[in-house]
């Protein structure tokens, strides 16, 4: 089991895992401030455990989310200040270039982290990213007609449904997720977002906005580095044909792309399809290190 | 055979030094733009030889000692196939079927799960009925140029690789000699080949839908593949899917027909991972 260790980015008490040699990939988790599912790093450590004898892995919980602090004023509930704060985490833990593996709106954080710092990045891998992809995710259809009787019934609910193998939704797991949502750092950010209106005013324009900037620059420019797509097959909030859409604005730039596709693997096909997933990860990423495109 | 027995026999290949592998070559032999591509095989074959031993058999090499009249038979491709893997090795082999040989390659993995270990499709259209967008390659074949040239016209159509096609993929002239004549002679493809060709393909796919294969798939192709688009993989990876938990999908950017030979490091990477992976 990998140790918590802690850091001060900008003022921000900053959780994160860091273990391994090797080239690094930091894995940056999706969900947003003040989600009720209890998104935090600790959903990637079964991979990162997978990975940490081949590459230095490192995994935080993002601003406002798990046990990171949440942002000081209302105005920094936003996408851009997630992506500022996982920059300055990566330029502070010396981490270097290296290979950025972000999971739903965590895929927003690190592709624009690779167009804005290209000297930081070797190469990215997107997994099942409704909020990039074509459309509007479909996590309000996943979540519709929910009739849990309690929080901890209501976050199993909620991943059941995320998840095509219902067993791996593991007592454990709702455990850990149970104590994160329950934390009072998240309920204060819930209620900034939804009682004090940061959501619509701050976090969901600049979802808006840098969403558009950040499409319109892969379709003009593409990306820089390698980037590879993974998608569950089965995943409720955004079809694999549709990371296939926003798989083919990568491809203006030059860099080797690929995309990959799981079977029997909703939302976190990483957790559901753990081996094929750590092997194409670490195939592409020894891949492009070792010049095989 | 029983489930253990083949458990047992695929443990077996396991321990062996090198995995055994058979390609089926994709390519159409005696076609006037596309008539081979066992050549595209050779650096995927060099980078993989510590791994694998991989076979590649080309249909025209099966076909050109047949009688006549079973010349361009599948059903003589399955017994010739059924044979070669008997002869040579203890138990089940690892599949690659390329273009229309993966379709051949389905066929026989069906009919034969005991010879089977794992089935990888190469830009396959087997999915959707008829044979993909192969008539297309008639449109751009110059029937008034000389054969190498209409060939390599055709191979850097389907390239998106500017440093290929390389001479070396278009293999000897005179193979095709019989192909030609007889093709010429007896109406081509569409009374020797197809008719045969689409029935077999409509018989796998209603046993895929109904059994599935039962055994690891994975699909490979490129992005840009003028003969097989990328929907046509994605048909053919949910068909799998519904029957076979290990079913994977994966798509080279930057890529047109031939993954193998335009990003040879690349695939021979990735596939033998994959290979490794279905060892239980």
């Amino acid at each position: 089991m990998f140790a918590e260790k802690w850091t001060e980015i900008d003022g921000i008490r900053t959780r994160y895992f860091d273990e391994g040699d090797g080239h690094p990939i930091v894995f940056v988790h999706g969900g947003q401030y003040g989600g009720s599912g209890g998104s935090s790093a600790s959903i990637w450590l079964d991979t990162a455990a997978d990975l940490a004898g081949e590459f230095r892995v490192v995994a935080p919980d993002r601003l406002g989310q798990g046990f990171t602090d949440n942002p000081p004023r209302l105005e920094d509930y936003t996408i851009d200040a997630s992506v500022a704060h996982t920059v300055a985490l990566i330029r502070a833990l010396g981490i270097g270039r290296c290979h950025l593996a972000g999971h739903s709106r965590g895929g927003f954080v690190v592709t624009q982290i690779a167009i804005d710092h290209p000297d930081l990045v070797s190469g990215i891998t997107l997994v099942s990213s409704g909020t990039l992809s074509p459309g509007f995710a479909r996590n309000h259809i996943v979540h519709a007609n929910a009739n849990a009787v309690s929080v901890r019934a209501g976050i199993r609910q909620g991943y059941e449904r995320y998840f095509f193998n219902k067993a791996l939704v593991t007592a454990d797991r709702m455990a850990e997720t149970t104590r994160l949502a329950g934390l009072p750092k998240i309920a204060e950010a819930s209620a900034v977002m939804f009682d004090r209106a940061a959501s619509s005013r701050y976090f969901v324009p600049s979802l808006q906005h840098g969403r558009v900037r950040l499409l319109r620059h892969l379709k003009r420019h593409g990306l820089a580095c390698p980037a590879q797509l993974v998608w569950g097959l089965n995943d409720p909030t955004a079809d694999p044909e549709n990371g296939k859409i926003l798989w083919d604005l990568f491809s203006a730039g030059k860099a080797h792309l690929e995309l990959v596709v799981l079977n029997e693997s909703g939302h976190f096909v990483y957790v559901e399809q753990r081996e094929a997933f750590v092997r194409h990860l670490s195939g592409f990423v020894a891949g492009y290190l070792a010049g095989a495109f | 055979m029983s489930q253990q027995i083949y458990q047992d026999r695929l443990t077996a290949a396991a321990l062996r030094d090198r995995q055994p592998v058979v390609v089926l070559a994709g390519g159409l032999p005696g076609h006037p733009a596309y008539p081979t591509s066992a050549p595209l095989w050779s650096e995927a074959r060099r980078l993989l030889e510590d791994k694998i031993e991989l076979h590649v058999i080309e249909s025209a090499d099966v076909w050109k000692e047949a009688e006549d009249a079973d010349f361009m038979k599948l059903s003589v491709f399955s017994s010739y196939l059924s044979g070669f893997i008997g002869s040579r090795f203890d138990g089940p082999v690892h599949l690659v079927g390329e273009d229309v040989a993966a379709s051949y390659m389905a066929a026989f993995a069906l009919a034969e799960p005991r010879l089977t270990a794992s089935c990888t499709f190469i830009s396959s259209s087997l999915a959707l009925p008829g044979n993909g967008l192969l008539d297309h390659l008639l449109l751009d074949a110059d029937d008034d140029k000389p054969a190498s040239e209409r060939v390599n016209g055709c191979l850097a159509s389907l390239c998106r690789t500017g440093t290929l096609p390389l001479p070396a993929w278009q293999g000897p002239d005179d193979s095709y000699g019989r192909f030609n004549r007889l093709l010429v002679a007896e109406g081509g493809y569409e009374v020797r080949f197809w008719p045969e060709f689409r029935l077999r393909q409509e018989e796998a796919l209603v046993r895929l839908a109904h059994w599935g294969m039962q055994r690891p798939c994975l699909v490979v192709a490129g992005s840009d593949d003028p003969l097989c688009p990328s929907a046509h993989s994605f048909a053919l990876h949910r068909l799998l899917s519904q029957r076979e938990r290990h079913a994977e999908l994966v798509l080279f950017g930057h890529c047109g027909h031939f993954p193998q030979a335009e990003h040879p490091r690349r695939f021979a990477d990735l596939f033998a991972r994959f290979v490794e992976s279905t060892l239980v």
